[in-house]
């Protein structure tokens, strides 16, 4: 079974007035399928920058993602991101971009994010844009990414209008078809919303279906548009090439473009005519009643400033969701948190991840949420990957010097001794990396190979790798 | 303990002489911001020692009647190795009208924007600091003052209480104030919000002296700024009050505005200045260059004092 | 809250800013009190009628007294008698002169604020998404020069490019009366009122006092568009030397919001990025704005007097050039106190405007 989520070798730079900052080196981790891995180090220690690199979020000037490959499936996402600009060497180092190269990648990447993997940041409040409903940022990713599913409900219910209706009437979900209307009434009836939220459900599906049948070719033309698409776009993400890739790429391009994200706002501010946003609507309201959001219909209409954290925070993962993305990344999700918040939101990733087999890659610096909730753990410390293990394994059998001074850290209640013990020294500049193992000039275990060259990763393990000279020579192959 | 004082004040000072000296560094870095630099202090050189050296009176402009026994009183002649900029109507030798204007307009600017700041930043500080009534008063008064035309309340002024270097000074001073009010008004504010500050002032130190000890170091940047962009504001709005003919002293008075106003009245409209181009153009030039200048040295110090905009 | 609320309360803030104009105006017209009696003299004056002026005018009242009456006459538009220096019929009231005076300052500046938003949003947006690059270059080169300009002298400079002793071609100069296409814009003394090129329409009354508007009602299209021609030059001097402020505005407001977190949201949602600029980051970029609206207008309008002045359009700036030179003081002051109302009123649209797109604002 291949992994979700392959990472090798990747490399990302900041170009600067000051010099390089060589913020993440030669990263190399895998994410299996269904798993959740934790990616634990300090501030500073290139977690975020790996998880924008892998979704290509990293701001154009000043970064550049130098080198690597991530491959998502079998696909290498990355493999055109180093034609994108040329570095040269000089007194000055100066990146020449190529625009063209860039807008392409750009257009690749636009249909990956948000489709198959998303991403939820560390501040809810300032992470949702303050001038539109909440209701609009999870229509957008909606629409942008799912129209195929949508309309084929929308389909569904207009084949069953009858149905729909009586269910109405007696306020029961009694289907049992095994089309796409079927598996979604089992979705609201799984769902957490009450009588209110069914009839509301019921109400909207009767409407798009009315709409559809109304204007019937329209809908069918679009869906079969849809199809033809959603076809394209798995042609594209299997390892064809580059001539076929650019064609896919600018027919998709150009449909995106057909798609007007500022009309869709302004519609759904007004009465919405159209089938497609109101199951968008619908399936919205779906979204934040799996998140277990209280009054998701009142929600829907809200602004972010009218939210507390903790229910941003649910709403960032249903927009992340929204898709069924395959991976998911969460930035340090619950740092701005409190901690009873922090308990709901972590136990909530972990049930959409069991409904849903998503794989996460959870990013904190908290060894506890680590602890509760991944299945592997990568610690990552100055850009690099020091050590990979199953959770159990990191904390009972840690091996870099790193993760033993971390562990050491976390005071614990049922020790007497009241001083509490910490890694000398403080974390480099990225600017100019210590030379050899990164570590080095903290490590109590440090000797003359550690200050010259760079630790390769070594399995001591089945599962537990570590870079570090000490285990040089004790790998298990 | 007084040796520690004056240890940790010369170690301060320290700090901003380096402080200042990296800032210069990244300043120099853009070179359109040099030059502006450089433009700028050329016209201040000019401005001190220009009439110096042409010698008459510096608030007159000198008139020419007859050169080579040529009445050329009224014939504006071009450019010229004797005129270098040429004359224009009633016989004003422009090169000289040119030099000695950057004097009184550079004086008068510097006048004008220095008084509108200090009066600015002083009401400014009253408002953020005290806060309550009086700083609603006062930020009330700025946005009746900011609600008025610059040169429309500079003209009311110049026609009723007299056309005289006072009334214009106090006049332009009223208008500029009100932006430096808003400035440091709100850098007072945001200071007073900062954790540390409220930490100080929780353990004893007095508010006043802590927030002026931040307010300070953390306004004079965009007050240079300010300043900087309001000097070419002034002089605009000087140009443009005596081209209307409602700027202080004579026909004969050295500024570029009334150069070019000289033109259009005493000259008899378009048709004489499309002849006689220079006279209109060669004042202007003076005016936008100088102005020019004065942005690109106040856009070099935003982009240098800002650390979000530096490449 | 609800939209009107807001609205509401607003107007009541700018209850306290209407009343410092007043004052202000209040102070300056009585600062010199022989302008002011000689400002309501009218056509006589005798020295009986010098002392019945200054009954009426209760100057031997305490100053706040005054202050209430001089209020009463604003109110009730009582605001003078244009002096015998006028050099259009003088001794009219000053209300009279003024419904003649302020459509065409009007249909100036608007037009004015188009070009300069035609012309400032679209480099503003350019010059934030292409931070650095050639566009962003050149576009803040134009803008810094634009505002670097004295407004009178780009007047000048385009008058001498398309004045009528510019050496275009008759069809594209600015011409005084008698030529076709007509235009009394440009003669400044003419009182001759008539820029109709269809000769049926000769001698009809202007209804609304605007050139556009009344060449339109009349259906003369040709007097139409020499209208619009006539009123692009003006327009074009008073825009160009103010778009600046707009576009170096607009620009840093927009780096502004493109550094927040919301943006890398709605990127790691897969919106295409021209979606992203435009409706992400242009609404939060624009709400910004408006807080230099203030400034800007006022400029503006500033920009408005003088470029009346040098094409001689016949609006409220050039009756505000004449009165200063001639030391008609109502006229200025009525002049200085519309041009503040408009000031007021733009800050309040632009506010009201800033409240619908942004809703954090109606909280306050």
């Amino acid at each position: 079974m291949e992994n979700a989520l392959t990472v090798r070798n990747l490399k990302t730079q900041f170009f600067i007035y000051e010099g390089v900052v060589k913020a993440i080196d030669d990263v190399s981790f895998e994410l299996k399928e269904g798993e959740v891995l934790g990616l634990v180090g300090e501030t500073g220690c290139g977690k975020s920058v790996t998880a924008f690199s892998i979704m290509k979020l990293i701001p154009d000037p000043p970064g550049r993602i130098v080198n690597g490959e991530v491959f998502l499936g079998n696909l290498n996402i990355m493999k055109n991101v180093s034609k994108e600009a040329r570095i040269i060497e000089g007194k000055r180092v100066k990146v020449k971009h190529f625009y063209s190269v860039i807008k392409k990648n750009e257009y690749f990447f636009n249909k990956i994010r948000g489709k198959y993997i998303s991403m939820i940041f560390q501040e809810p409040m300032a992470a949702l844009n303050p001038v539109y409903t909440v209701e609009d940022q999870i229509v957008e990713t909606l629409i942008l990414h799912n129209k195929t599913n949508m309309l084929k409900i929308i389909k569904a219910a207009s084949e069953h209008m009858e149905e729909l209706k009586g269910m109405l009437e007696k306020g029961e979900l009694s289907y049992s078809g095994d089309d796409y209307l079927g598996k979604e009434i089992q979705r609201i009836r799984e769902g957490n919303g009450g009588k209110e939220s069914i009839k509301r459900h019921l109400e909207l599906l009767i409407e798009e279906g009315s709409l559809y049948i109304r204007r019937k070719s329209k809908y069918e033309s679009m869906l079969a548009r849809s199809e033809e698409l959603d076809k394209l776009e798995e042609r594209l993400l299997s390892n064809i090439t580059e001539e076929e890739q650019m064609e896919i790429i600018n027919i998709l391009s150009k449909e995106t473009r057909k798609i007007n994200l500022i009309r869709m706002s302004k519609q759904l501010k007004r009465k919405v005519r159209d089938a497609l946003l109101l199951e968008a609507r619908r399936e919205a309201l779906s979204l934040l009643e799996s998140v277990e959001i209280p009054n998701a219909w009142g929600v829907l209409k809200l602004y972010p400033h009218e939210l507390s954290g903790g229910m941003l925070q649910r709403v960032m993962i249903s927009i992340a969701l929204a898709n069924n993305p395959k991976i998911l990344i969460a930035d340090e999700p619950t740092t701005a948190l409190d901690v009873t918040v922090q308990a709901q939101i972590l136990r909530l990733l972990r049930n959409l991840q069991d409904n849903l087999r998503t794989s996460i890659i959870l990013i904190t610096h908290d060894l506890g949420v680590i602890a509760e909730t991944c299945n592997r753990v990568a610690v990552m410390y100055a850009g690099n990957i020091v050590e990979t293990a199953s959770t159990e394994e990191l904390f009972m059998n840690p091996k870099h010097p790193y993760t033993i001074g971390l562990l050491q850290s976390i005071p614990r209640v049922d020790n007497p001794n009241k001083v509490l013990k910490s890694i000398a020294g403080n974390v480099p500049n990225l600017l100019n990396p210590p030379a050899g193992c990164r570590f080095h000039p903290r490590c109590p275990f440090v000797f003359d190979k550690c200050r010259v060259e760079k630790p390769e990763t070594i399995e001591v393990s089945p599962g537990h790798t570590v870079a570090c000279h000490l285990f040089y020579g004790k790998g298990v192959n | 303990m007084s040796t520690e004082l004056a240890g940790s004040f010369s170690r301060s000072l320290r700090a901003r002489y380096e402080s200042f000296k990296k800032t210069f560094f990244f300043f120099t870095r853009s070179p359109i911001a040099t030059i502006g630099l450089a433009v700028v202090i050329f016209y201040i050189l000019v401005g001190i020692f220009g009439p110096m050296i042409l010698g008459g009176n510096p608030w007159k402009t000198t008139q020419i009647f007859e050169y080579n026994g040529i009445y050329i009183y009224n014939v504006p002649q071009p450019p010229s190795l004797h005129f270098p900029f040429g004359t224009t109507f009633e016989g004003y030798n422009l090169f000289n009208g040119v030099v000695k204007a950057a004097r009184i307009d550079l004086m008068v600017a510097a006048i004008v924007v220095f008084s509108g700041a200090i009066v600015g930043t002083l009401l400014g500080s009253i408002a953020g600091y005290k806060g309550g009534a009086l700083g609603d008063v006062i930020m009330r008064v700025t946005d009746v003052f900011l609600s008025i035309p610059f040169l429309v309340l500079a003209i009311a002024f110049l026609v009723i209480l007299g056309r005289n270097l006072t009334v214009m000074v106090v006049a332009l001073v009223l208008i500029w104030w009100p932006t430096y009010t808003r400035i440091v008004r709100g850098q007072v504010l945001s200071v007073r919000e900062l954790k540390y500050v409220e930490a100080s002032v929780a353990a004893g130190a007095s508010s006043f002296r802590t927030i002026f000890k931040h307010v300070i170091p953390n306004s004079i940047y965009p007050i240079f700024v300010q300043v900087s962009l309001d000097f070419g504001n002034v002089i605009l709005t000087l140009a443009a009050l005596f081209y209307l003919g409602v700027g202080f002293a004579g026909y004969y008075t050295p500024e570029w505005g009334n150069l070019i106003g000289l033109a259009a009245s005493l000259g008899g409209g378009l048709p004489a200045i499309t002849r006689y181009w220079w006279t209109v153009t060669i004042p202007g030039l003076a005016i936008l260059i100088l102005v020019v200048s004065l942005n690109l040295l106040g856009d070099g110090l935003r982009d240098v004092m800002d650390p979000r905009l530096r490449r | 809250m609800k939209m009107y609320v807001y609205v509401i309360r607003r107007l009541i803030l700018l209850i306290p800013v209407i009343i410092g104009v007043t004052l202000i105006t209040f102070a300056l017209s009585h600062a010199n009190v022989s302008l002011l009696i000689a400002g309501y003299l009218g056509r006589v004056r005798t020295p009986q009628h010098i002392a019945i002026v200054k009954q009426e005018l209760h100057l031997n009242l305490p100053v706040y007294e005054q202050y209430f009456y001089y209020l009463g006459n604003l109110f009730t538009g009582n605001w003078g008698y244009l002096a015998p220096t006028e050099v259009f019929d003088p001794g009219t009231p000053v209300v009279v002169e003024f419904q003649r005076r302020f459509p065409p300052t009007l249909e100036l500046a608007v037009f004015a604020t188009l070009l300069v938003f035609l012309m400032g949003l679209p480099l503003g947006v350019f010059s934030a998404v292409k931070k650095d690059r050639l566009t962003d270059q050149i576009t803040r080169v134009i803008a810094m020069t634009g505002v670097s300009i004295p407004v009178f002298w780009f007047g000048l400079l385009i008058l001498i490019a398309v004045g009528p002793n510019s050496i275009l071609p008759m069809q594209l100069r600015l011409v005084g009366v008698g030529q076709i296409p007509p235009s009394y814009y440009y003669y400044p003394h003419s009182s001759i009122l008539e820029p109709w090129v269809n000769t049926k329409v000769s001698g009809l009354t202007r209804p609304t006092g605007f050139l556009l508007i009344d060449t339109l009602l009349y259906g003369d299209w040709q007097a139409f568009l020499a209208g619009l021609y006539t009123l692009f030059w003006p327009s074009l001097s008073v825009a160009f030397t103010s778009f600046g402020l707009i576009v170096r505005f607009l620009r840093s407001s927009m780096l502004e919001v493109m550094n927040q977190d919301f943006i890398r949201t709605a990127r790691s949602k897969g919106v295409p990025e021209y979606f992203v600029v435009r409706k992400h980051v242009r609404r939060n970029a624009l709400g910004a704005t408006t807080t230099v609206m203030g400034l800007f207008f006022a400029g503006l309008l500033g920009g408005v007097v003088v470029t009346e002045t040098v094409f001689g359009w016949p609006g409220m700036g050039r009756w505000l050039f004449y009165a200063a030179i001639g030391g008609d003081m109502v006229s200025v002051m009525a002049t200085t106190f519309v041009f503040t109302i408009v000031i007021v009123t733009a800050n309040l649209i632009v506010d009201i405007i800033y409240s619908y797109l942004d809703p954090r604002v109606r909280l306050e």
